[in-house]
Formats: C-alpha cells, structure tokens, sequence
C-alpha cells in the first residue's frame, strides 16, 4: 500500500507521541539541570521565537483574515511578553525587574506563559468551531473574525497585565508539591488545554492538506507532552525535567514558525501559482477577445453584404414584429411605397394596406404567426401617396422557445402585371363585346378548317342553316350547307395561301334569300399561316337597294336615251321641212332678181321666207346645243389657250357684221394676258355670242373686247364686252341670260337673232366654271363680264358657284359671288347644296332657295359635290340622279360608304317612275324632277325643320272675287291656286296636295256643301283621316243651323260676311295648324 | 354631162335638189334604197346624193352595199342628210360617205361645190 500525506502525518504524530516517551524519562531522570545561564538563553530564544511567531501569525491573519491567526498571533503574542518576563525573572544575568523575585516565582511566570498560550491556541480552535457551527455546513475556514479584533488584544492584554498583577501583588505559594510524584499537578491544566486544542484540530481535519495546521498539531501534541509528561514531574525550577520543558517549548514555537512559514510559503506559492493562472486567462482571455473582434468583424461584414443585399434586392423585403410593426424593410420596400428610413419606426403594416386586402393580409399573418409559412399570396398595399401597389409575396416566421416573435415577407411588385392583366381582361371583354354586339357573323378556322371561335350570329346562323349549333373543332361540311362544302373548302384554301378577299353568298334562310359578303382573312403567329377569319355581313337590303337603284339608273339612262333620241329625230324632222321652204324659196328668188328700180314684192316675200327659214333653222340648231350641254352630253376639251390670239380671231370673225355701220370693233388689254387652260372652242363660241349680240345692239360706237389680268403674274380675270348699244331696261336685266327673254319681244323681231345665245353663252360659261353677268344702263350701253377666276384653272371650292345673272347688282351692276355666310350652326343648318349638271335646275332653285334665306352652295358635277360634301356644314343636299362622269347614284354610293355627308339630308331628284320604294343607306328623300313643282322645296323646308308655306285652293266662281282673293291671300305669304267651280277643285286636288281650302259656299255647278261631302269622302277613300280644314266665306250672315251644319259636315269654320275681312290671313293661319296637326291634308298623295 | 343618183325618199326634196341641179346635171332619182341598188347596177351614175332616214333600208345600209359592188364602189357618195347634230358629220364620214351635206339647204352654192369637188377628182 501506498503512503498517502495523510497516512504520513498520523504516523509522524504517533511518532512523536511515542518519541516523547523517552525524551520525558530521559528529561525527568536527568539529575543535573543545566546552567540558570542556559536556562535563561532558551527563555530568550524562545521569547524571540514567540514574538515571531505572533508577528508571523498576525501578519498572516491580516493577510489571510482568518480567525485562528488572531487568536494564535495574539496567543504569542502575550505569550511572548510573559516568556520575556519569565526570562528576566530566571535569567541570573538580567536583573530582576520589579519586585524581588522569590525562588519560586519562574515556575509560576513559566506556568502563565503556558498556561495563557494553550488558552489561546484552544480558543483559536473554539473560534473556528464556534464559526464552524455557525456556519452550518459550510466549507472552509471563516475569513471574518466573528468578534471584533479589538475585543481580543483587549482580552489578551487584559489576562497579561492581569498576570503581572498577580506576580508582583500577590504572595507565591511553593509551585511544587515537595515529595509527590506529579510534583506540579499545575501543569495538568495547560497540558489538557494543549491536548484538546490538539484533538480539536485533528478533528477539524485541516492538517490533512494545511502544513501550517499540520504543524501546529505537532505543536500542540509537543505542547501536551511537555506538560503532562515532563513539567508535571520538575521538582524544582531548575531541573532536568523544566530543562527539557523548556526545550520542547522552544521546538513547539518551531513547529508553529515552521507551520506559520511554510504557510507563508503555501501562500506564496498559491498566489504564484494564482498570479500564472490569472495570466494565463488572461492571455486566453485576450485571445478570445481578438477572436471575437475578429469574428465581430466577419460578422459585421457578412451583415454589411447582407444588408447591402437586401437592399439592392428588387424585391421588397419587410421584417415586422408579432403585432405587424414594421422592424425593417429594405430599400425596394421604401422606395415602393414611398416611404423614408425613418418613417419606418411608426409604420404598421395593417395600416399600409389597402381595405380590399385587408382580410387577405389578416389571414396570411395569423396563420404565419401560428407557424405556418404563406408564399403565393397577393394583397394590395397603399403608397404613402395613396396609390395602391399590387404585391405578390411569401411571408414565414421567426420562431423562439416556439413561438413566432417576426414575420419575414418577401413582396414583389406586381403593380404592373396586374395592371396589365386588367388592361388584357377589359380589352378581351370589350373584344368580346364588339365580336358579339356586331349583327355580322364572325368565325375562325385553323388550318385544317376547322371551327376555332365564332361569336353567336354565327352559330345562329349555322343553326338556322343545318338545325344543330356549331361547336369548336367541327369540320366544314358540320357548319355549311351540303351544297357549298367545296366552296368553302376553296375559300379557305386560298385565303390561308395568304390572300384577302372577299366574296358573295346568298342562302335561302327562313325561305328568304339572302345575301351575304364574306370577307376571309388569313391570319398568321409566330409559328406562321395559323388560320382564317371570316366576316359574314348580311347584306340582303344592300343589295335590294343596289338592285333598285340600278334598275332605276338603267330605267333613267333608258329616258336619257330617249330623249336623245327624240332630240335627233325632231332635229330631223324639223329640217326635213325646212330644206324644201328654204330651198325652194332661194330657188324662186334666183328667178326674181333684183330690180332696178322700184320694188318687186314677190321677192321681199321670198326674202323674208328665206329670212324666217334660216331663223327657224338656227333656233332649232340653238336648242339642240342648249339641249345637248343641259343634258350633260357636252364635255369639256381643255387645252392651254393664249388669249391675245382667240380674242383678236374672235373680232376678225366678226368684223364683217360691222362694216355697214359706223361701228368700231376693237380689243386691248393693260397687261399682257398669260395663257389659261381653258376649252378654246367654247370660250370662242361664248366669245362669239357676246361680241355678235353687242354689234347687233349697237348702231353706232363701238365694242371693245377688253381682257382684264392680273397686274403681276398676268392671270386673265374677266374678259368684257363693252358696247354703246341700246343697253337694257334694269327690270329686264335680270332676265337677259334665261331662255327666250331678249330684252323685249320686240327686239327678236327688229334684230334678229333667237335669243338662246346668252342663254347658250351662260350655260357654256358654267360648264367651264366661269360666271357671266352683265351691266347695263338703258340707252347708253351694256357690259357683259365673264369672270375667268374659279374657272377651269381652278378647283373649284364651296364658295365655287361664282354666278350671277346681275339681278342683284345696284343699278344692274353685277356682283360676281353670293355671300356665304360663315360657318356657324345657324348657317350650317340652313346651308343648301344642289348638286346637278343643269344649270337651269341650279339656277332657278337656287335663286329660289335665297330668297327664302337658305345659305345655297352649287356644285355642277358629281364628283365636286362629292368633294364639298366631305368637307361637312351641309344640311341639305339635293343631288341630281342621272349626271355625266359621276351620277348621284354614284355619289350616293361613296357617301354610303362612310366617305363624308353623315350629317346631311339627301334629296335625289330626277328619278323617272317617282320614288317608290327606293331606299339607300344616307337619309335620303325622293323628289320629283320637275322644277316648276315645289316638292323639292318642301322636301327641303321638312329637312330643314322649316314650316313650308301654306298652299291654299281658294274656289271661289266669280272671277274678280277670285283674283281679288288670290293677290291678297299671296301677299300674305300664302302660296295660293284657285279654280272657279268645285268640279275644278277636285280635279286639281287629284293632282296637286295643299293644306287648307277656301270655299265659297255658292259655287254655280256643285253647290258649296256638295263639295264638303265630296272632299271627305275622297279623303276617305285614301284612308285619311278625314277632311283637313275647310275655310267657308259667306256672303250673308251665317245663321246658327249653318254653322251647326257647318261643323258637322267637316272641320272647316264660316268665315264672313265677305272677302275684305282682314282677320281672314290668321285665320287660315289657325287652320293651317290645325291641319298639319293632321296626318293628311287634301291631295293626291296622301 | 355626168349623171348624179339621188336617192330620197321625200318627194320635195328630190324636187328642190332637180331644181338646183337642172341643167349643169344628169338626174336619176331613186325613192327607196332597194330601187336605187337595182337601178344603181343597171347605170352606173357619176356621183351619189344618198339620204340617210330611208323607209325600210337606210342610207348607211345603202353606202355599205354600194361599197360591196365592185363596179359601184368607187362611185362617189355623198350624204345629203337632216341628221345634223353636231357628231353627225364626223360620224358619217366615218361610215365611208365622201362627203356630209346638211339639210336644208341653206346655201345651194355649197351643195355645187361639194358635187363639182368630186367629180373633179374622180375624172
């Protein structure tokens, strides 16, 4: 068995124990004592070791603060003083201090000294144990002293001044029991005190790894021993056994230096150790702090990239804690929703979102917060501003101890895409909306024909056509009938080899045939030829409407060329006759010559015959031109023409009709003219007419033809005939250029001439877009203009009518354009255009149409109506049907088409058989042809909202009452026909509509009240709704029963007694209210 | 003299053409056209005055066949016509017809020169 120190220590004590046996037996049988001198040295050594030790040991107690050190260092310490004191006392060579010291007195200090120290060295145990049990269980000495310090010096000073008291006061007794074997049974009691401080300690166990306790029971053992074994037998101060006493005190205070040093020397080595390893951690310890900086700065780092990341992250990333507060969010996030860094702190997210996803965001956080991460989800937040962003996200937890303390989302703006897709849904629903709100069937097939989509004019048409509604992928004989399979099969074919066309149907549906366009298209993607989309429009009333258009246009073409016809064969026939009166007559004057002298009336007879004869023949060759350019027949031939050659061919030609007159037939201009592009043919023959009618009219003078340009670029302007003729009479002026109106009847006769040629010439001019007016002062001469400007140089524009006739220039001086008002929408409204090739049909309506105030504008040509018309601000347009180069038909067929006019009425006149049934796209009304009717006016005037004047049938027999009543009923702006008798009236009635009649209750062959019953009933019969008013004029006072019969018979009323009433104009006022309240009036087109 | 075919059918009108022609002239005159090709073949006439409004054949029909004749078609044809709309004249020359002359005959000077013009030039 091994040694241990613990082992080692008991047997040292067992040892010493044993050891002191001998040495007691050996100190007690000693029979010398050494010398007092001796005895004295050890005293002294030992009162130097116990002061040592005390200092040793309080020094240890103030460095180690433990309890046992006080008592111990402050045991020695007394001790030491008491030692010091013995020493002087049993010294023979120091001088006995105080009192005379007896014999006996060193054994007494000895015993004080002894005694006070196993006293204290016990108590030091006793402080411990005391502490100990106090302490409880606890481990360790007692690093407090239990008792203040002072407490113990005071009591060890105390017992020490106490002792020397009681030397020095009082009488020793002989410390020896003279004889007895314990000759100083005394010594017992420091023995015991010894020995029990020795158990304590062993109990105390402290020696087991303390040196300093270790020794200091080697102290005490010896301390016992030396008491309960040797002193307790001295017999006298001086003897063996003291000798040996003394002897082991001083190695007892040995032990306790020895422990108190190697105490020290524990200590030391412990605090060096200490010092090591407090060095040591705190190398470790700055080890570890350089490797957490280190590791900070890493992580720092790591954060900084993170942090860098997130926030050049597109997507926003937000952070909130349990409650929806937004801990972080990255940049994207901020920038999004337009929030700054330190907005963050106070922003909830619940507070960010937008009503309609609030819901949304509440169930996505509850179920995050409850553990269970979201992705996929889509909620709409609010930016700062207001604006909603649409976000699509994913949020998870932050978990701790198992509970979610943040959330963590990751939105990505899908603002835009959202957008988008409403963007795509809203325009696929208004797609849809189109593709089915149109009437046209619309489908598609894939390459292979088969169905792809169709709106649903489709499939009911399909359904219509084979029973059974088409579906998607159905093959082209499951949708057509079984007759046009292959046609369809073709149509396809070709439009996916890349063509758009479109193509012509009809089916019989219902029974009905109808006619269908169809227009394929091909339709490619990315991958190439993908399909055909067809569009079927139904366009059966098209058609009919084209049909009868058509048949109508033939039907007219068909009356043109009749009339043509007609025209050629009346020529014909007309000259027929003509050669034989012409020729014969020239062939009988060739036997009359001229006579000498005197007269032969036979040959002036046969002069004038050939006279008349040529007259007939140039009026039959006039009206046939004025027929022909009417018609449309002439066209223009234009070619660039310089008039400094045609005006001077032009007088040349006529110079010859001059020479018999003192007449001068000159030319000039100012400025020389630049060619125009004109038809030279024309402007001559116009040219002609006007410079031969001024050398007719003039006898004597001159006529100037003046060419007017511009001063700079030498445009021609106008072109005058000037002459000093007769000049015309201003109230006849304005009738100069129509048909048949040469000045006076008269004139024709004195003159010659047939009065067609400025009929001719005007019609000619407004063929080439010139104007022609003249100016004239009677008996002084006249002026004919014809204005070049807007002319067939020129486009001709809205304001392109540029003609006048000079009716309304002062004095009969021309003005050469009709104001047109400007634009406003009074004048739109009331803006007339006549688009017709007659000139006489433009003019005459015309001027007709102005009076009444309408705004008119005329196009001669159908393509320059066309143009006008695009240009909009007409309200009323009335087209001529049959036109040269572009017929009304035509025109009309452009306008359906979208090409301008949507705003405008249309009035279509000139059809033959009227307008039954004819019905185009354009609004459109029907008129007769005729002039001279006023259908077109009141066509105009229902267009324009404009009440067309009453027209009245005033029957009235007697022939002055009827005029008399006739002027006044016109002046009142009535337009007004009368007839004499009743029969008349229902004869008129049958051709002609008017709104109220005027009747004489006495007409002499149908009696007033027959023709009341007449008229309703006739009105009857055309399913009217019976008479329109009726306005009575009596004679006589009407009696009660005439006006009861009066108003049974019919709606009219009595007026009367007679014509002079001037109540008469309100009064059929009144009627004419009434009467267009009423569906139908009197006519024949009810 | 050289003989002139008139074929017309309104007797007046051959009466006022003998008229002027009398004397400078050799008139055969002819109603309808059928009557003249016959007589046309049998004597051959210097010149043609040719109407053109003929009961049953007309003159164009006429002029065609007179140019189908081999002896007839050179012979000089003139229309003598109350087709006098302007067109007329370029249309007839067209058909083939030598000259256009219009009735009535205002001038009878100008009926003579067109005769003489040709005559002249076929000779």
């Amino acid at each position: 068995m091994k040694w241990g120190t613990e082992e080692r220590r008991l047997l040292a004590y067992l040892l010493l124990l044993l050891a002191s046996v001998p040495v007691a037996f050996l100190g007690v049988g000693a029979a010398s004592a050494p010398s007092r001198e001796i005895l004295g040295l050890l005293g002294g050594v030992a009162t130097v070791l116990a002061l040592v030790t005390a200092v040793l040991a309080l020094v240890r107690f103030y460095t180690g603060r433990s309890a046992v050190f006080l008592y111990i260092g402050t045991g020695f310490l007394a001790t030491a003083f008491l030692d010091g004191y013995h020493t002087l006392v049993a010294a023979p060579f120091l001088p006995t201090p105080g009192i005379g010291a007896p014999e006996d007195l060193p054994a007494w200090t000895w015993l004080a000294s002894r005694l006070f120290l196993s006293l204290f060295l016990f108590m030091s145990w006793l402080a411990w144990y005391m502490d100990h049990r106090a302490m409880g269980e606890a481990e360790g000495p007692s690093t407090e002293p239990k008792e203040g310090q002072g407490s113990v010096y005071l009591t060890a000073a105390l017992l020490t001044a106490l002792t020397f008291g009681f030397f020095t006061l009082t009488p020793l007794t002989d410390p020896y029991i003279q004889g007895a074997r314990l000759s100083r049974p005394v010594e017992l009691i420091p023995a015991a005190l010894f020995l029990m401080a020795a158990l304590g300690y062993l109990w105390k166990g402290g020696w087991r790894t303390e040196p300093f306790e270790h020794w200091l029971i080697f102290a005490l053992l010896l301390g016992a021993v030396t008491h309960g074994g040797v002193t307790v037998f001295a017999q006298s101060t001086y003897d063996g056994a003291m000798f040996t006493g003394q002897m082991l005190q001083i190695a007892g205070y040995g032990c306790v230096m020895v422990g108190l040093l190697a105490s020290v020397f524990t200590a030391f080595k412990e605090q060096d150790r200490t010092a090591r390893v407090i060095t040591e951690t705190n190398d470790a310890l700055a080890r570890e702090v350089e490797t957490r900086r280190r590791a900070e700065q890493v992580l720092q780092e790591s954060e900084e990239r993170l942090q860098d990341f997130l926030d050049n992250a597109n997507d926003l990333i937000q952070i909130t804690d349990a409650e929806g507060r937004i801990t972080y969010a990255n940049q994207a996030w901020r920038r999004t929703l337009g929030y700054e860094k330190s907005d963050l702190e106070v922003l909830q997210l619940f507070s960010l979102v937008h009503p309609h996803s609030a819901e949304t965001l509440r169930e996505v956080f509850d179920s995050v917060l409850s553990g269970t991460p979201k992705s996929g989800f889509q909620v709409v937040l609010r930016r700062a501003d207001g604006e909603p962003v649409a976000l699509s996200g994913s949020m998870n937890p932050r978990m701790r101890n198992g509970e979610a303390v943040a959330t963590r989302t990751i939105f990505r703006n899908v603002t835009e895409q959202v957008r988008a897709e409403q963007e795509l849904a809203r325009s696929r629903a208004n797609l849809k909306a189109l593709f089915e709100s149109t009437g046209d069937a619309i489908w598609s097939v894939d390459q292979d024909h088969r169905l792809v989509t169709f709106n649903s004019a489709f499939s009911l048409t399909v359904e219509a056509l084979t029973g059974r509604a088409p579906r998607p992928g159905d093959g082209v004989p499951e949708i057509v009938a079984a007759g046009q399979v292959q046609w369809f099969r073709n149509s396809y074919d070709r439009a996916l080899a890349g063509n758009r066309f479109s193509a012509t149907r009809e089916e019989r549906l219902d029974g009905v045939l109808r006619s269908y366009e169809l227009f394929f298209h091909p339709y490619e993607t990315v991958e190439g030829m993908a399909g055909v989309v067809v569009f079927s429009k139904d366009v059966t009333r098209r058609r009919q409407v084209e049909i009868e258009l058509r048949r109508a246009k033939s039907e007219a073409e068909e009356a043109n060329e009749a009339k043509s016809h007609f025209m050629a064969s009346m020529s014909h026939e007309l000259r027929t006759p003509l050669n034989s009166v012409i020729g014969f007559a020239n062939i009988l004057l060739k036997s009359h010559p001229k006579p000498e002298e005197g007269r032969d009336r036979e040959r002036e007879f046969l002069e004038r015959i050939v006279a008349n004869g040529n007259h007939l023949l140039s009026l039959i060759n006039q009206i046939l031109d004025l027929a022909k350019i009417e018609s449309g027949k002439l066209e223009l031939e234009v070619e660039q023409v310089d008039l400094r050659e045609l005006v001077p061919l032009v007088v040349r030609q006529l110079e010859g009709q001059v020479q018999e007159r003192p007449v001068e037939l000159r030319y000039h201009w100012d400025v020389a003219p630049q060619p125009i592009t004109t038809d030279p043919g024309k402007l001559r023959q116009v040219l002609i007419n006007l410079v031969g009618n001024a050398i007719k009219f003039t006898e004597e003078g001159s006529v100037t033809v003046e060419v007017e340009s511009d001063p700079e670029t030498g445009t021609p302007r106008r072109i005058r005939v000037q002459d000093t003729g007769i000049g015309i009479a201003g109230q006849r002026l304005e009738k100069i250029f129509e048909a048949f109106r040469q000045a006076d009847g008269s004139t024709t006769r004195r003159f010659g001439g047939t009065g067609l040629g400025l009929t001719i010439s005007r019609s000619l001019c407004h063929l080439m877009g010139y104007g022609i007016s003249v100016a004239s002062v009677e008996g002084e001469g006249s002026t004919f203009t014809v204005d070049l400007e807007g002319g067939t140089t020129q486009p001709r524009g809205r304001n392109g009518r540029g003609v006048s006739y000079g009716r309304r220039g002062h004095e009969g001086l021309s003005t050469s354009a009709a104001e047109v008002p400007d634009g406003s929408a009074e004048a739109e409204s009331r803006t007339v255009l006549l688009i017709s090739h007659r000139v006489e049909f433009r003019h005459i309506l015309g001027e007709y149409l102005e009076d009444l105030g309408y705004v008119v504008e005329t196009e001669p040509r159908g393509d320059e109506g066309l143009e006008r018309l695009r240009q909009g601000g007409i309200a009323t347009a009335v087209v001529e049907f049959l036109m040269p180069e572009m017929s009304g038909w035509e025109l009309l067929e452009h306008l359906r088409w979208g090409e301008g006019g949507e705003a405008t009425r249309f009035l279509l006149t000139g059809l033959p058989g009227g307008p039954a049934g004819v019905d185009a796209a354009v609004q459109l009304d029907l008129v007769p042809h005729d002039v001279e009717d006023d259908a077109i006016l009141r066509a105009i005037r229902r267009n324009t909202g404009d009440q067309p004047p009453g027209r009245l049938l005033v029957v009235e027999h007697d022939q002055h009452s009827r005029s008399e009543l006739h002027r006044s009923l016109r002046e009142a702006d009535f337009v007004v026909h009368s007839v004499p008798s009743g029969p008349a009236a229902l004869e008129f009635l049958r051709r002609v509509e008017v709104d109220v009649i005027v009747l004489d209750l006495r007409t002499p062959s149908l009696e007033g009240f027959e023709l009341v019953d007449a008229l309703a009933e006739a009105s009857r019969e055309r399913g009217g709704m019976g008479a329109g008013p009726i306005v009575v004029l009596t004679r006589e006072p009407t009696s009660d029963d005439l006006r009861v019969r009066l108003r049974r018979m019919a709606a009219g009323r009595p007026e009367g007694p007679g014509i002079e009433s001037s109540q008469l104009p309100q009064s059929l006022g009144r009627a004419l209210e009434a009467g267009r309240a009423k569906p139908s009036g009197y006519g024949p087109s009810g | 003299m050289n003989t002139i075919a008139l074929i017309e059918d309104n007797a007046d009108n051959r009466l006022l053409v003998q008229a002027i022609l009398e004397g400078l002239y050799e008139i055969v005159e002819y109603e309808t056209g059928p009557e003249a090709l016959a007589g046309l073949r049998s004597n051959r006439p210097d010149l043609v005055l040719l109407d053109i409004s003929l009961p049953g054949m007309d003159g164009t029909e006429v002029l065609r066949r007179i140019r189908e004749d081999i002896n007839l078609a050179q012979v000089p044809v003139i229309a003598l016509t109350a087709h006098a709309m302007s067109g007329d004249r370029e249309r007839f020359l067209e058909q083939g017809f030598d000259d256009y002359l219009t009735k009535p005959i205002v001038d009878e000077s100008v009926l003579l020169d067109a005769i003489a013009k040709r005559l002249v030039t076929d000779e």
